[in-house]
């Protein structure tokens, strides 16, 4: 039997046997129904609502007590959870991707543990941190972190990934879990019109009014956590898993997603440093749209007058030095400094040369950008961080 | 055609539309659980419902 003949029937012995959806009321009550229902169920059997805590974050090393409020994964459409602030606190955003934040390295984490207190309230850092975290989503981070009342900003910008060429926005569940957040400044608006769709708009509504849609990652691991046992792929074997992986052409650099970069750098592209360099330098198409969205940043963080500290992820001494990259690292000073001179705002300091360029220690990188520790760079922080709190609301850390 | 409050141009007994309004509102709670159940297992994402359309 079609498919078209049993929908036929089905919809006949509706109409016919019970006498319904024959009508246009009729099939507006079952609307309504259809409405209440997602409402009540998705009330009645939905999880507790999300918090950052039920996210999968990697225990810092050495351990500290920052929060971790972003989204680990792009199902997660909760936005960032950053609990409300008490008495008492100081509360600092410190938004960034994994320059700030890789597996158990982590700088905030380190800046904690040698910060205790400002002033007389307790320092609590909320981190705003996702991996490959690109302008607009670093925007958004910043708006949420305002309105949640940080009392000082701390934001990193990666060089690699604040081109126009490479995606401004790599986190499409923020559009859905805070799709206003770019319609607040004409620069970012046509990003809004163009990255949010009616589909995001809908699911964000459902995500105010649905607890089940505000829980749907918990909700689906769950579901996975009853339906999986029907799954035979979850029993995987590995060792077929590991036959497949060593068909893989060994042309290809090991991070194969990025194997378009080998035509672009000319064989170099198995060669991270080069990579970045290519990246950096936008495959000769500029930086238009993506200074646009940085000065809409320092304009965003002037206007919430608290103190925000901007600076460059700080690239590896190495990198920075080595003559074949040198031009690169020097752009990206150059582009900061550009960011610099358009602050006009007192409580916002951009710094435009790398921070690495002034550790007093030889610091271990795992590559041109993530560091082995981030102790270095967070004593250097401390320095800084605290002279501009400081200066902004005469309060000393401790 | 059924129509809303009569059947064969003669009024519709009570029990009859209380048993119609139940099967309406049947049909409209087994949707809505049909619908978040396929959008929680996605995984929250209700992108493939107007990707679908």
């Amino acid at each position: 039997m079609s498919i078209d003949m049993t929908y036929q029937r089905m919809t006949t012995a509706i109409l016919e046997r019970f006498r319904v959806a024959g009508s246009w009321r009729s099939g507006l009550r079952i609307g309504v129904a259809f409405l209440v229902g997602l409402l009540v169920l998705g009330r009645v059997v939905a999880p507790d609502a999300p918090t950052h805590l039920d996210r999968d974050t990697v225990a810092d090393e050495p351990p500290s007590d920052v929060r971790y409020v972003a989204p680990t994964n792009r199902a997660d459409v909760a936005g960032f959870l950053a609990p409300g602030p008490n008495d008492g606190e100081f509360n600092v955003a410190w938004i960034g991707g994994s320059e700030i934040k890789l597996n158990a390295v982590s700088l905030p984490g380190e800046f904690s543990t040698r910060v205790e207190a400002v002033g007389n309230e307790q320092l609590v850092i909320d981190a705003y941190s996702i991996i490959g975290m690109r302008a607009l989503d670093t925007y958004r981070a910043a708006v949420a972190a305002i309105d949640n009342d940080a009392d000082a900003l701390v934001i990193v910008l990666n060089p690699t990934f604040t081109t126009d060429e490479w995606s401004l926005s790599e986190w499409r569940n923020l559009d859905v879990s805070d799709p206003m957040a770019l319609m607040r400044d004409r620069r970012t608006v046509p990003w809004s019109i163009a990255l949010t769709s009616p589909g995001d708009m809908v699911q964000g509504a459902g995500i105010e009014t649905v607890p089940l849609l505000a829980a749907s990652v918990e909700a689906n691991r769950r579901q996975q956590g009853w339906f999986d046992t029907f799954d035979v792929l979850l029993p995987a074997n590995d060792a077929q898993i590991a036959a497949t992986s060593a068909e893989v052409d060994e042309r290809l650099p090991t991070d194969s997603t990025s194997f378009w970069l080998l035509q672009d750098l000319d064989g170099g592209g198995t060669d991270i440093a080069l990579r970045i360099v290519g990246i950096v330098d936008g495959f000769g198409i500029g930086t238009g749209q993506s200074d646009s969205i940085m000065n809409a940043l320092v304009d965003l963080a002037g206007d919430a007058e608290i103190p925000v500290y901007l600076y460059s992820a700080a690239l590896n001494p190495t990198f920075i030095n080595d003559e074949r990259y040198a031009p690169t690292a020097t752009e990206i000073e150059r582009r900061w400094a550009r960011l610099q001179e358009y602050n006009t705002h007192d409580n916002v300091i951009v710094v435009p040369e790398m921070l690495s360029r002034e550790f007093d220690t030889d610091v271990a990188y795992f590559d041109p950008i993530h560091t082995q520790t981030a102790g270095p760079l967070a004593d250097l922080l401390v320095e800084r961080l605290c002279a501009q709190w400081m200066d902004r609301t005469e309060r000393a850390c401790r | 055609m059924t129509d809303d409050n009569t059947t064969g141009g003669e009024s519709e007994p009570m029990a009859a539309r209380l048993r119609r309004y139940a099967i309406e509102a049947g049909i409209g709670f087994t949707l809505a659980a049909v619908a978040l159940w396929a959008i929680t297992a996605a995984g929250g994402d209700v992108t493939f419902v107007y990707q679908g359309l």
